[in-house]
This record gives C-alpha cells, sequence and structure tokens, in this order.
C-alpha cells in the first residue's frame, strides 16, 4: 500500500514535514506564498488546420450558462473515455484543436490542459459522426454562446453548427433537403455514433465546400427561445461566396458570379460590417439583408472598399498590400481589421475608417519597416529599413546634355549622335547596327542591387511605342538587354535589378529613324512602401546637374535601441543630399496631405525644405505656380524651427509666424501639412497650429522632392522619418489619432516592425481582452499593440493562432 | 507539427483589481454612456428663431456634447413648439452639427439631401393662415470624433419669402438633448 503521508503531490504533508507552514495563520501562509497562478505551458502533439480560444466569459450572459445544462446529455454522458475527459460542466475557457478529421476540446482552466471533449469523422459511412463522408477536410472553427461552428471543405462536406446549450449538432449544406443535412438525432453525447440525420434544414449555404468562419452577436439579435440567450450570426466563406447565417433564422448569401477565386478568410468587424478575402483582395462589406449577387465582387451592393494586391489589382481609393494573394483577414477593435500579403517582403497592413466616402487609413509592418498610417490614397511613403547609408548619386556622366553630348559615343559609323537644345539626337543609319548610343556609367549598376532608370523621351525613334530604348550593357561596347517600361514617349521612370554587373547604358533607334532623349539618369533606387511603388532617386544638389556624382544619404535611427531609421537631410549634416520620384499622380485642385517626422539638429542659416512637388528633381517647388514647397524657417527662432507652405501661386498660403516656434530643436515633431477644401493647415503633435488662406490653386508638377525645392536653400539641418504624401486630407480628429499612435515609436527601445527575416504571414489573430495583435511567421510570433511590437515569441507558426485575455492557441 | 499554448502567470490580486472596477469600457453596446441636456428656457422671447427664407437658418435650439469614444451613435431629441404664419409652403427642421467649432453641415438623411429635401421633419396645414404646433425631431448621428459636437436645429420655408416660420415659443421651456450610446 502507498505510504500516505509525505511530500509528494498525492501526499498528505504531516506537521513536521510543513516545518513552521505548520503552524501559520491561513491568510499569513497564504500570503507568505505569494499571489500568484502558474503560467500555462502546453504542448499538444496534433496537426491543426485551426486553433480557436473560446472564453465564454464575452458570451452575452457571461458564460452563465455553463451552470445550466446539467440535464444535456452531453453533460450526463460517461467521463473519463477516450472522447470525454472528467469534468462535465463546459470550461470557462476552451481551447478548440481541429484536425483535418477530429475537432478537440481542450479544458484550459486547467494548467495541463487535459482533453474534455472529442468529436470524430466516419470512415465513409452514412449518418456517421460528425463528418460523414469520406475525405472530409475540417477546415476552421470558431465559437460563441454555447455554439461550435466547424467548417469541411472536403467534398461535399458543408458546415457544422454544435450546440450545446439546446444540446444538438446540425449539418447544413447548399440545399435544404440534402441527404444526411440537418439535425442528427440524440443530441451531442451521440455525435460519434451512428444516429441519423433529420435532413430537415430551413436554410442552404451557396455552396458545400466551406473555409473559413466566424461568429458574432449583433446588438439587434433577438433572444434565441432554445437557449435563452441573443442568437448568433455565423459567416461562412466557402470556394464559392460567402454566406450569412442569419439570427433570423435566414441565409443570405454575398457572391462574385465571375470570380473564380475562393473565400479563404472571413470576419465579423467590430462595427457591424464583414471582411472577406477572395484570393487578390480583401472585401470590406455590409452586412446583406438579402442575396447580394453580381459578376464581381466590388460590384455587390453591399461592397464598401477592398484592399487589393500589387501585382494585378491596385486600384485608385483603395489601399494594397505587396504580393498576389490577400488573406488572414482578423477584426481589430472598431472597424480597424489587419490582412497579410503572401510573399516574403508582404508583412501585413491595419486599416481603418474604410467607410464609403472618408479617409481610410492603411500601416504596413514588414520585418524590414513600419510606414506608420497613410492616410488616403498613398502618392509615396519612405520609411527605411534600417540606419545603414545609401551610396547614390547619379551614374551617367552626362545626364542631361546641358550642353554637349560629351561621354556619349556609337560603335558604328552609320549612327550619328548630336547635340541639339539640350537634347541628344541619335540616328541609326540604315545599315548601322543596333548598338547606336551609348555611355559607360561612372559606376558599374551591381547585380542584384535595385535603379531607378529615368529618360525623358522627346521622340522615341521608330520604334512605335513597341520597343525598350534604353537598353543596358554588361560589357562596354554594346547593350546585352533592354530596360521593359521605356516605350513611347515622355518621362519613363522604372526600376530595375540587374542580374548582372552593368558597365554601360545605351539609347536605341530604328533604322533610319532618330531618338531624341532629354534627360537619362541612373541612380539606386530608395524604396517607396506605397502600392504603386515609385521608388525613390538619392542625388546631391551641389554637383553640377549634368555630371555624374555620389550623394552618400546617411541614417540614423530615431531613439537608442529602437528599430526606425530616419534620413539626415540638409546642408551640411546632410551633405545636400535629397531624394526625388516621379509621380504620376497629379494633384490638381484637390486635397493633398504631407506628413512626417522632424528633429531639428539645431537652429540654422536659412530654410529648409521638406516637401516639394517640383518640375523635375533639381526643380523649383516654391516658385512653381503648379508646385509647393512645405519649408522651415531655420534661422529666425533660436528655440526650434517654423513650417509653412510656399508656392509661386499666392506666396505662403498659411500663417507666416516668426515667433510661431513648432518644432523644437533636438526633439521629434510630427508634421501634417495639408489643403482641405482648399484650406491650408498645419498640424504639430496632432494638433492643427497653423489654419492659413484657401487656395485651391491646381497642382501638377509630377516630382516629389524630400529635402530640397528650391535653389540653394540648405540652410538647416535634420533628421526626418516616416515621410507620407497623400492625395487626401486628414481631419482634426484623425491627426490627433496619428501622432498618438506614431510617437509611441520614437522612444527608447521602441520596435515598430515584424520579428525575424520574412514577411510571410502565416497567421493573424486579435486579443480583444488585451488589445494586442499576433502576427506569426517561420520566426515565431510578433505581439502588437497600436502600431508597436510589444512582445515576440520565437516558436515558428504555420498554420493558425487565436488568443484571448493573454491565453494564447498557435501552430 | 504540435499545437503550443500559453498563457503567462497570473497575479491574483491585480486580476481581482482589474475585475472589480467598473468603467466605461465595461458597457455592453447599447449603454447610455451620457447624457446632455440644453433647455431653453421661455422667458420672452428668449429661445424663439424666425424667417422666412427658403435656405437653412439657425435657431437657438442646440446642444453640445463631447463623445467619449470616437465610434459612439448619438441620438438627438427634441420637441420645439413651431409657428406658421401661413399655409402655401412648408416649414422645413433638419439637424446641423459643427464640430470643434468648425462650420455646420447638414446632417443627411439615409439617402441623401436630394432624395429627402425636407431635412428631418416639415410642417403644414393647408388653408390656415396662423397655426402653432409641436415639431418632435428625433435623429441618431455617428460624429466619429471626440471632440465637442454642438447639434442644432436649423429651419426655411419652402418658399421664399411665403411667409414667417417660427421655431421657439416664449413661454414655454424648451430643451434639446443628446445621448451617446456605446457601440
Amino acid at each position: 500500500m502507498a505510504k500516505l503521508i509525505g511530500t509528494d503531490p498525492n501526499q498528505v504533508p504531516s506537521n513536521a514535514d510543513l516545518g513552521t507552514a505548520a503552524y501559520s495563520d491561513v491568510k499569513d501562509f497564504l500570503s507568505s506564498k505569494g499571489s500568484n497562478l502558474n503560467a500555462i505551458n502546453t504542448v499538444i502533439s496534433r496537426t491543426a488546420t485551426d486553433v480557436f480560444v473560446y472564453d465564454t466569459s464575452l458570451d452575452s450572459d457571461g458564460g452563465a450558462w455553463r451552470y445550466k445544462t446539467h440535464n444535456s446529455s452531453w453533460y450526463n454522458e460517461e467521463l473519463n473515455t477516450h472522447q470525454r475527459g472528467t469534468r462535465r460542466e463546459f470550461p470557462a475557457v476552451a481551447v478548440l484543436v481541429l484536425e483535418q478529421t477530429r475537432l478537440t476540446i481542450y479544458d484550459a482552466d486547467n494548467a495541463n490542459l487535459p482533453m474534455w471533449m472529442v468529436f470524430e469523422t466516419g470512415s465513409g459511412s452514412t449518418e456517421y459522426g460528425f463528418s460523414i463522408l469520406s475525405n472530409c477536410y475540417l477546415s476552421s472553427t470558431c465559437a460563441m454562446n454555447g455554439q461550435i461552428v466547424v467548417t469541411d471543405n472536403g467534398n461535399a462536406a458543408g458546415t457544422y453548427l454544435l450546440n450545446f446549450i439546446p444540446d444538438y449538432t446540425r449539418r447544413i449544406g447548399n440545399s435544404t433537403t440534402a441527404g444526411t443535412t440537418g439535425v442528427k438525432d440524440g443530441g451531442i453525447a451521440a455525435r460519434n455514433t451512428v444516429t441519423h440525420y433529420d435532413h430537415k434544414n430551413e436554410v442552404a449555404m451557396r455552396d458545400w465546400y466551406a473555409n473559413a468562419c466566424d461568429i458574432t452577436v449583433f446588438p439587434d439579435a433577438p433572444i434565441d427561445p432554445e437557449t435563452g440567450i441573443p442568437k448568433t450570426t455565423v459567416v461562412v466563406g466557402m470556394n464559392n461566396g460567402v454566406t450569412f447565417l442569419t439570427h433570423d433564422g435566414t441565409a443570405v448569401d454575398i457572391d462574385g458570379t465571375s470570380q473564380g477565386e475562393s473565400i479563404t478568410s472571413v470576419a465579423f468587424t467590430n462595427d457591424g460590417r464583414v471582411v472577406y478575402c477572395h484570393g487578390y483582395a480583401c472585401v470590406y462589406a455590409n452586412i446583406p439583408g438579402s442575396d447580394d449577387v453580381a459578376a464581381y465582387y466590388n460590384q455587390t451592393s453591399t461592397y464598401i472598399n477592398r484592399i487589393s494586391n500589387t501585382t494585378s489589382h491596385i486600384g485608385v481609393g483603395n489601399p494594397a498590400i505587396l504580393g498576389s494573394l490577400v488573406s488572414d483577414a482578423t477584426a481589430m477593435k472598431h472597424d480597424a481589421f489587419a490582412v497579410s500579403g503572401n510573399t516574403s517582403t508582404s508583412g501585413f497592413s491595419i486599416v481603418e475608417n474604410m467607410i464609403s466616402g472618408d479617409t481610410f487609413r492603411q500601416a504596413i509592418i514588414t520585418p524590414n519597416y513600419n510606414t506608420g498610417w497613410i492616410n488616403g490614397e498613398v502618392a509615396t511613403a519612405l520609411a527605411p529599413a534600417n540606419d545603414l547609408h545609401v551610396h547614390g548619386g547619379e551614374l551617367v556622366v552626362n545626364s542631361t546634355f546641358d550642353s554637349n553630348t560629351n561621354n556619349w559615343f556609337t560603335v558604328d559609323s552609320n549612327n550619328t549622335i548630336t547635340w541639339n537644345s539640350g537634347n541628344m539626337e541619335v540616328y541609326r543609319g540604315g545599315s548601322g547596327t543596333s548598338d547606336v548610343a551609348g555611355s559607360l556609367l561612372q559606376k558599374v549598376m551591381k547585380a542584384g542591387v535595385k535603379y531607378v532608370i529615368r529618360v525623358d523621351v522627346v521622340q522615341d525613334g521608330g520604334l512605335s511605342g513597341t520597343y525598350n530604348l534604353v537598353r543596358l550593357g554588361s560589357g562596354v561596347s554594346g547593350y546585352d538587354r533592354d530596360v521593359p517600361g521605356t516605350t513611347g514617349t515622355g518621362v519613363k521612370y522604372v526600376t530595375y535589378t540587374p542580374t548582372v554587373d552593368i558597365q554601360s547604358i545605351w539609347i536605341y533607334a530604328y533604322p533610319n529613324q532618330t531618338t531624341i532623349v532629354n534627360t537619362v539618369s541612373v541612380s539606386i533606387a530608395e524604396e517607396d512602401r506605397g502600392k504603386y511603388s515609385d521608388d525613390f532617386q538619392v542625388l546631391n544638389y551641389n554637383s553640377n546637374s549634368s555630371a555624374a556624382h555620389t550623394a552618400t544619404l546617411r541614417k540614423h535611427y530615431v531613439a537608442k535601441d529602437c528599430d526606425t531609421a530616419a534620413y539626415i537631410l540638409g546642408g551640411t549634416d546632410g551633405d545636400g543630399n535629397f531624394l526625388s520620384s516621379y509621380q504620376d499622380t497629379n494633384i490638381g485642385t484637390g486635397d493633398f496631405s504631407v506628413s512626417f517626422w522632424i528633429y531639428p539638429l539645431r537652429q540654422g542659416t536659412g530654410y529648409f525644405h521638406a516637401i516639394s512637388r517640383a518640375n523635375r528633381p533639381l526643380g523649383d517647388g516654391q516658385s512653381s505656380t503648379t508646385g509647393f514647397t512645405l519649408k522651415f524657417d531655420c534661422y529666425t527662432s533660436s528655440v526650434g524651427w517654423v513650417p509653412y507652405f510656399y508656392s509661386g501661386t499666392g506666396g505662403a498660403n498659411s500663417t507666416y509666424g516668426g515667433g510661431n516656434t513648432i518644432c523644437p530643436h533636438e526633439k521629434w515633431t510630427h508634421i501634417i501639412g495639408q489643403r482641405r477644401a482648399g484650406r491650408w493647415e498645419i498640424y504639430a503633435n496632432g494638433e492643427r497650429k497653423i489654419t492659413g488662406s484657401t487656395n485651391a490653386f491646381s497642382i501638377t508638377e509630377d516630382y516629389i522632392i524630400v529635402g530640397r525645392g528650391s535653389g540653394n536653400e540648405f540652410g538647416g539641418d535634420c533628421r526626418i522619418a516616416l515621410i507620407r504624401h497623400t492625395l487626401d486630407s486628414v481631419t482634426d480628429d484623425q491627426a490627433r489619432k496619428i501622432y498618438e499612435d506614431e510617437r509611441h515609436l520614437f522612444v527608447e527601445n521602441a520596435k515598430g516592425k515584424m520579428y525575424g527575416d520574412d514577411g510571410t504571414v502565416h497567421a493573424i489573430a486579435y486579443d480583444k481582452v488585451q488589445d494586442a495583435l499576433h502576427v506569426g511567421n517561420a520566426y515565431g510570433r510578433s505581439v502588437f499593440s497600436g502600431l508597436v511590437r510589444k512582445a515576440y515569441d520565437t516558436k515558428g507558426i504555420t498554420t493558425g493562432i487565436s488568443a484571448q485575455d493573454g491565453l494564447v492557441a498557435e501552430e | 507539427m504540435a499545437v503550443n499554448i500559453s498563457k503567462p502567470e497570473i497575479n491574483i490580486r491585480e486580476k481581482l483589481k482589474e475585475l472589480d472596477n467598473s468603467s466605461y469600457d465595461r458597457l455592453p453596446i447599447g449603454s447610455v454612456v451620457q447624457v446632455q441636456y440644453n433647455v431653453l428656457p421661455g422667458l420672452g422671447a428668449v429661445n424663439e428663431s424666425e424667417t422666412n427664407s427658403d435656405s437653412w437658418q439657425p435657431t437657438l435650439f442646440n446642444v453640445s456634447i463631447s463623445p467619449r469614444y470616437a465610434n459612439s451613435m448619438i441620438v438627438i431629441q427634441s420637441a420645439p413648439n413651431i409657428k406658421s404664419n401661413g399655409s402655401s409652403a412648408y416649414h422645413d427642421l433638419a439637424v446641423f452639427k459643427s464640430i470643434d467649432g468648425e462650420g455646420y453641415s447638414q446632417l443627411l438623411p439615409s439617402y441623401g439631401a436630394t432624395a429627402s429635401p425636407h431635412g428631418s421633419m416639415n410642417w403644414r396645414f393647408n388653408g390656415e393662415s396662423l397655426w402653432y404646433a409641436n415639431a418632435p425631431i428625433l435623429i441618431v448621428d455617428y460624429p466619429a470624433t471626440t471632440g465637442e459636437v454642438n447639434y442644432k436645429i436649423y429651419h426655411r420655408v419652402t418658399t421664399a419669402g411665403a411667409y414667417v416660420v417660427r421655431v421657439g415659443e416664449n413661454s414655454a421651456d424648451e430643451y434639446m438633448m443628446a445621448m451617446e450610446i456605446k457601440q
């Protein structure tokens, strides 16, 4: 017989074993032991298709239904079996682990997470257990108000509703009378035995093959007489369309009948709407009152907006995320939701405020950068990957042909190169070689490095807009590849990543034709994080505009041990470097905004031009009648810089207050400058500080320039970070929100990026209790609060994450 | 592969304290977060506004509220006394709002101003040259702000110069109320 007295877990300690604790007051004894409950750290050896943390305290009755099920079949079934654990009542917190052919419910009230209940599947027999057919593939699960939903995208399998309060399971297919659907006999206790389905459903799904689900209770939900608590609404994403099982007892669908992609992800947002992903986009939509079917999802009447991919479906007015597929729709608080792309550079995106007619906000977060909030239709977003300097500058020795075509040559006497009024004219003789005009680059374009190639084509030499005009050579005597996107006339602004080192650049013409170019420029690309990816050139003002030069753009982390980097710009610390990008996005007479964080290094001697819209990289924004500059007076005040807009139309478009020092030296200040309904405004740290004049003149200049805008006005030095330019404006509230969220990135130790080196996101989950977003990749799980990563875990994620009140289930 | 379940250690005292406190964040959806109420006393003609214009004119009926949550619903109610010196046109009433002192804009009906030209409500008694009535206003707004929102009743007569219409009544204490409902 085992010894009863001792200190083992199943023994009773004697007073001698307890020592002084044997004589302690109970309260003192407990308090001396501390007041901490053990952490949970359990591994379940299963290959899950989905996981879900079901916290019944979030049910409509706070989980009180768990104590009112004493007469149900499952409550009274035999315990301690292969399909039932040791506890009768439903756990307060349960972890649902879904496998291809099994659902297991684990009791998370117990730190050891014992099995509480198992739902098995059949093996081809009719009307057996969880699924009645072979080839079932249980795909997703969710739960609320005592109802667990399980979807199955195996062969004609359908959707299951496991109703614990009224004690029955229901299977729904795409027909109300389909065989082996309806309610299964015998209650939940008969879940794994052969009993009949009643073949009666009042509703049908749009499709058998179900991939994703979510569940909610709307504020106007009626009380379910079966349960005594409000009825749920369930949404299921299928191979064809989305079905809502509403609290009215109906099923309503959204479908894009010409849309071939499956719905891979669905989520109810916390503003009473829904997000669903159909391959190349995730749609944000209203809940339909009746079937809403059109050829494409963005033609349905419930459609509000969508976040699309960048490879095929970029659209004006839609946010976008890098990659070809958009998925993992995850609702956050209010109307916010998160989605992921599908490539190693995609990361994930948080989107808010997508209501039609309003200005949405998007933040894009990857392992390399965090853009901060981009409000509305993006023109550009600059967020450097790290603080490594950019070794930029102009690689073409004679770039702008100011007075000659020096450094350009032809290898065939039948071809000629002529200078004419600032242009290079390149003629190819009838029998001339195709290597018409070439120039050796002052520095080699390195293989694997991204460059911007900018060519202003006056005449395209008989190429009919069909053949690429710019060619590159790995050698010095001819080209061996052409640059896509350099057809036709006008400004050609493309990025190019060579696969071999490139030594020369060539301009092409058809036989007996003349190509005329005004500018040929090559420089290293500084990436634009906006959806159009109009990457920036890094150039330097201090060199002659037509000469090749180097430009080392230096960067600096914004605070000690944080991971957000800033550019160093200005005439001294910044060496006169600037960034320039060609944007084919005219502001016109409409709204626009520019937003950035600025850290003035000291009192300057003149002005600093933060952002300009000008007609060329070395153009003048502030004198242009169709451009502008947001500039700073760096010299008047001894304590900080003063921002204001300036343009050739209307002079200073805001109150120029010399004493109105807004940006103190050696401190970060968030600046938004915008034109809203014609009125020019400037915000600092979320507050509108300058309300200027109204002047809705047309802004048509094509170049965005950061760090210069007129002549040699490099009279101040600063660090500048999270630079964004959009074609929308913000409200006072939105400006406050942007500042309040982003300022946490500018403190010591702040981290804003995903953990790990791979931006391919495998799962996202939102803990609504702790307001924490969990994002999983192969390296682990990052936990975000707002825009800041507050923690990370190094267990790689492959399939799914679910989190509630700090309890995390992940695979 | 394996499923990992984790939860950090919990401090019971801290948890009990967290659960024990009440805050607006714990209010269920549909709860009334706050009520703001403005009385327009009937002392003389203090609460009266008259017009014969066919463009929207402000009245004295207004109430301010600063929502606690940016996504709250605001329910605006009022029941002003009205008067019309004629019957050949409609007396329209509508609710406008201003956020943080900015200009006023109309709370548009769900189908837009074009489909609902009479604003929130309208009155007309055919064949009467003078009549007094009461105009109950009930409208819902989602101002999407935590700044101060001022709701104000505007009115107009649909035919310019037809006759004078009035909102408000001397010797009657009138009110306008705004309620913030948690979403």
